[in-house]
């Protein structure tokens, strides 16, 4: 009797257990239909990332929205979904995943591939905006294998050359050309020229003296080291740590790839004119050429912010990025309007995300709009205090063909960028314990080709 | 042995008061420890035992509910070439950072002891770092280890040293981060210890001064015998505590995308439980996620728990928990 008493309770606390984990992983999806139209009252949670600015530039873009849309209610949420992608999961499997959030190009197809996301293409084209509308590089890369979309663009950074005008002046150089027609060998003369030992001697000259510097060349965020940083150089010289139309092949040890990474530890090792991983540690690259420590940066247009909130009266300008052997490359980083797959306000969630992308389109998170031509209007190319440069800088080179952006369409960047991948390498290139090919030689037979046998 | 029926009778009822009393109080007793209780089955119970179930599932955390996979992630975790090295970054840690823990705390500890003036602020200070965010003091100590700019390199090069890349270099990353956390709780080892060595009776060491012992040999055969227990528990926890070791790691080495690149340089202090969240958020493996996640945590508490049980068979060597006072006394009791 106590022994069969004693095995319902078992039973029963294995019941309780098992109730509690399966209300802990999460209820059945809502059904997709059913949902309130836009024209009935709604609630859509919106999760935003980023500094007080960004979040404060899209809740001014919206403005015009509440106005439009008396019905729909934003409840405007901050987090980190979209920016890391495990806090999306945790949201998901918590059920408290908003309606509407900004997905980073380096996560939306992850998010796509998992369902997370809402297919928005059957809505797009309802809605009589062509995607003909965006800017063709940033809409291309975010349309799926098979001719899918799941959000729609918000604006996208692009990496420049960002020069202090005062420095080139003092070594009597002239400015690097708005729209790119240098090359890396003129980049790496001038970085050299305009690092100056404490003596004032230019990393050229005999008796430099590369434990005295007292300014830099130029900054590279390789330095991180992070792919917004390398990935441009190695698209000029031919290479990158990915390639294929689905950005699933190998091409860590292909010559231009090597060429690249030896490019940037040259600079940094060998000419003593760019900044090391130490000194990046030390003090961010960025924030040492905003205070005039260093003469050039590779950076995107959020510097122009840093400037006009630290440094004001820094006399700089902007160049696209030079050309390398393949050609002029840079990297277009985008952030997408994304709405949740199982969002129970779809339509109102949709007519927000499709407001924002385009009506709303434009000064939203600092970056160049991707709607229509708002980036050259006084949302972006005629805002106040931007440079000269900005629009040859900035916009021609999202046009180019060997453009790159960080969208993963086979969700392997991951794992390849992880320290199980590539990353070691780089560590080792940018801290000058290998040269590039001695760190890249067989890297994908040995290392990265069976991480990407591996994945799902 | 006989009874009268009416003893018996009240001895019955008094019995059956006592018990009644007894039963009341235990009541009572198990009314205050039930929120206790409560919380530890929900929040340490429910989770410990979902997490062995999702050990043998696959769930990234997005799909609709776990799939049953049977040993598949038990079988790819003994196939796993990445746990080795994973784990001897572990040992590493501990090889510096728990001895210099068990060290260096007694030597606060001996050196802060005595009461004098001021000596509750060295321990205030020496405490202090303990009540720190792990996560900030990651960050300052980044700036310490600099090789540019941070005084540890300074010092170091006063005395005619190249300074090595501290943080940088996969040769001395992970002491570096030892030390750190040695320096962080060396407060919390000194607390404990201060106390044991308050502890140590003052008959026993003069009993031994008279019998000619010099000052080591009290310490040696006195004080590290009474302080035994204290020894033993800090090796215990410090150990534990190593193997789940992560905010150091992740604010002092990631690039920048937190502990998705953290573990550098070259892989030389990614931890057991850092690798454990890589394949919980990060990877996107076809064995990867919530379930081996769940699999390397069991793992690893498996490894706690052998360890921790070989150190409890050992401490009958050397952990003495017999107060020899105390069992004098209680033997002029007996007598």
């Amino acid at each position: 009797m106590g022994l069969r008493r004693k095995s319902l309770r078992i039973a029963g606390l294995l019941g309780g257990l098992s109730l509690l984990v399966s209300a802990c992983t999460g209820a059945p999806a809502p059904s997709v239909s059913g949902g309130p139209s836009a024209a009935q009252p709604a609630t859509v949670r919106v999760m935003l990332w980023g500094n007080d600015a960004d979040v404060t530039s899209i809740k001014d873009a919206a403005a015009g929205f509440t106005t439009a849309h008396p019905e729909i209610t934003i409840e405007w949420e901050t987090g980190d979904c979209g920016v890391d992608y495990a806090a999306c999961k945790t949201l998901v499997a918590g059920g408290n995943l908003p309606d509407v959030f900004v997905m980073g190009s380096w996560n939306y197809f992850e998010a796509a591939r998992d369902g997370v996301t809402a297919d928005i293409t059957d809505l797009l084209a309802r809605s009589g905006t062509p995607t003909s509308d965006f800017t063709s590089t940033i809409i291309k890369g975010m349309t799926s294998a098979d001719g899918k979309l799941y959000g729609l663009p918000m604006g996208y950074n692009i990496q420049s050359l960002f020069y202090n005008k005062a420095m080139f002046d003092k070594a009597g150089l002239s400015y690097p050309a708005a729209d790119g027609s240098y090359t890396y060998d003129d980049l790496r003369q001038w970085s050299a020229k305009l690092t100056l030992d404490k003596a004032g001697r230019n990393a050229t000259e005999p008796g430099f003296d590369a434990k005295s510097i007292k300014q830099y060349g130029y900054f590279n965020f390789a330095a991180g080291p992070i792919e917004p940083g390398y990935a441009p150089v190695l698209a000029a010289f031919g290479g990158g740590i990915l390639g294929g139309e689905a950005r699933n092949q190998c091409t860590a040890d292909a010559s231009g790839t090597i060429d690249g990474f030896q490019w940037l530890q040259d600079l940094m090792w060998k000419d003593h004119s760019a900044i090391t991983p130490q000194l990046h540690q030390e003090e961010p690259g960025y924030a040492r050429w905003v205070r005039g420590q260093v003469a050039m940066q590779q950076g995107s247009h959020e510097q122009v912010l840093n400037v006009q909130q630290q440094n004001p009266t820094l006399a700089y300008d902007m160049a696209a990025l030079p050309k390398g052997p393949a050609g002029n490359a840079t990297l277009a980083q985008i952030h997408i309007w994304a709405m949740a797959q199982k969002s129970e306000v779809k339509d109102a969630a949709w007519t927000f995300l499709h407001y924002m992308a385009t009506d709303g389109a434009g000064k939203q998170m600092g970056l160049i709009p991707a709607y229509k031509d708002v980036a050259s209007g006084p949302a972006f190319a005629q805002g106040k205090g931007e440079p000269a440069g900005l629009v040859e800088a900035q916009l021609t080179p999202a046009t180019w063909p060997l453009t790159v952006t960080n969208l993963d369409p086979s969700v392997v960047w991951s794992a390849v960028s992880s320290q199980d991948g590539v990353l070691p390498a780089i560590e080792d290139i940018v801290m000058n314990r290998k040269t590039a090919s001695e760190a890249l030689s067989g890297i994908c037979a040995q290392r990265i080709d069976p991480l990407l046998k591996s994945v799902k | 042995m006989s009874s009268t029926p009416g003893r018996t009778h009240s001895g019955r009822a008094a019995s059956r008061r006592s018990a009644s009393l007894s039963t009341r109080r235990s009541r009572t007793a198990l009314l205050f420890v039930l929120p206790q209780v409560v919380g530890l089955i929900a929040f340490t119970g429910v989770p410990l035992v979902a997490s062995l179930g999702y050990s043998f599932t696959h769930w990234d955390l997005v799909a609709p509910a776990p799939t049953f996979v049977g040993l598949d992630n038990w079988a790819h975790l003994l196939s796993d070439d990445r746990i080795p090295a994973v784990l001897w970054n572990t040992v590493r840690f501990i090889l510096v950072g728990t001895t210099s823990l068990l060290v260096f705390s007694l030597i606060a500890a001996l050196l802060t002891f005595t009461p004098r003036r001021g000596v509750a602020l060295y321990r205030a200070a020496l405490f202090l770092p303990y009540v720190l965010s792990q996560i900030a003091v990651g960050v300052v100590w980044r700036w310490m280890f600099n090789t540019n700019s941070g005084p540890i390199a300074g010092i170091w090069e006063f005395f005619g040293g190249d300074s090595p890349d501290w943080l940088l270099d996969p040769a001395t990353a992970m002491p570096s981060i030892a030390l750190v956390t040695t320096w962080q709780t060396i407060g919390y080892g000194m607390t404990l210890y201060v106390s044991a060595l308050q502890g140590v009776p003052a008959s026993l060491l003069e009993a031994a001064t008279i019998d000619g012992a010099n000052r080591w040999q009290r310490f040696r055969h006195v004080t590290v015998p009474m302080i035994s227990p204290t020894v033993f528990f800090l090796t215990v926890t410090s150990l534990i505590g190593a193997f789940q070791l992560f905010d150091p790691v992740v604010a002092m080495t990631s690039a920048s995308a937190g502990p998705a690149t953290a573990g550098g340089p070259s892989n030389s202090t990614r931890t057991i439980v850092l690798y454990m969240y890589n394949q919980m958020f990060n990877y996107s493996e076809r064995i990867s996620g919530l379930g081996y996640a769940a699999a390397l945590a069991w793992m690893l508490a498996l490894i706690i728990f052998l360890i921790t049980a070989a150190q409890f068979a050992l401490s009958r060597r050397w952990v003495h928990y017999d107060d020899p006072v105390v069992r004098a006394s209680r033997k002029r009791a007996r007598a």
